[in-house]
């Protein structure tokens, strides 16, 4: 299976492309932290920790402030 | 593709021109003596920066570069085609003084950029991290 057929299927529940290699879950980030190059650095509860690629900062933002949130 | 080129050489252009026109209000207010030859070369440099600017803002638009290479690829073309405009019509005296000025000035102006695309950053991290908060 591709990532952009996972991302298909996650993508209505709270899951966002975050670059090229990376799908994550909006509902369990922690923090953000600006990179030196310009990409995002994702925080998670579980401790992970992955990068969200400038082409994506705007639409992670977007979907975060739309409410990608709040899974309860 | 094209058209954007297109449109933005015209805003270059209009750009040269309201800088000549800038000039030469303060020449005919000064009442200083110019020969049309003189300020015909001062125009054409104008127009010549105002396009060259115009196309290097290109370079900040290509995503895949990060933020250090676009600075530093539109700081070395900008201060190579700069010199090569402003040298032979006489904008910075060739003197090793005035080259060294105007390479600090663009630095500092290069600087203030970082500074202020630093900034615009920081607010998006700010803005997404009380977007966070404000859920958990």
């Amino acid at each position: 299976m591709k990532l952009y057929e996972i991302e298909e299927i996650l993508i209505p529940h709270y899951f966002m492309r975050f670059s090229k290699f990376v799908i994550g879950n909006l509902n369990h980030i922690q923090r953000f932290e600006l990179s030196f190059n310009g990409n995002l650095c994702v925080y998670f509860h579980s401790g992970n920790k992955e990068y969200i690629t400038r082409s994506y900062v705007a639409k992670v933002k977007e979907k975060l402030l739309m409410g990608g949130e709040s899974n309860d | 593709m094209i058209k954007v080129i297109v449109k933005r050489r015209i805003m270059g252009i209009a750009f040269g021109g309201i800088t000549t026109f800038i000039a030469l209000t303060i020449i005919k207010f000064a009442h200083i003596e110019q020969s049309a030859a003189e300020v015909w070369n001062h125009m054409l440099a104008s127009f010549l920066l105002g396009i060259y600017f115009s196309i290097a803002s290109f370079i900040y638009e290509t995503d895949k570069w990060s933020p250090l290479k676009k600075t530093i690829i539109h700081f070395t073309l900008s201060i190579t085609v700069y010199f090569l405009i402003a040298l032979p019509v006489g904008w910075i005296p060739f003197t090793p003084l005035s080259i060294v000025v105007g390479i600090l000035l663009f630095s500092v102006l290069y600087g203030l950029y970082w500074v202020g695309f630093l900034l615009y950053f920081k607010r998006i991290e700010a803005s997404m991290n009380k977007q966070l908060n404000q859920k958990g």
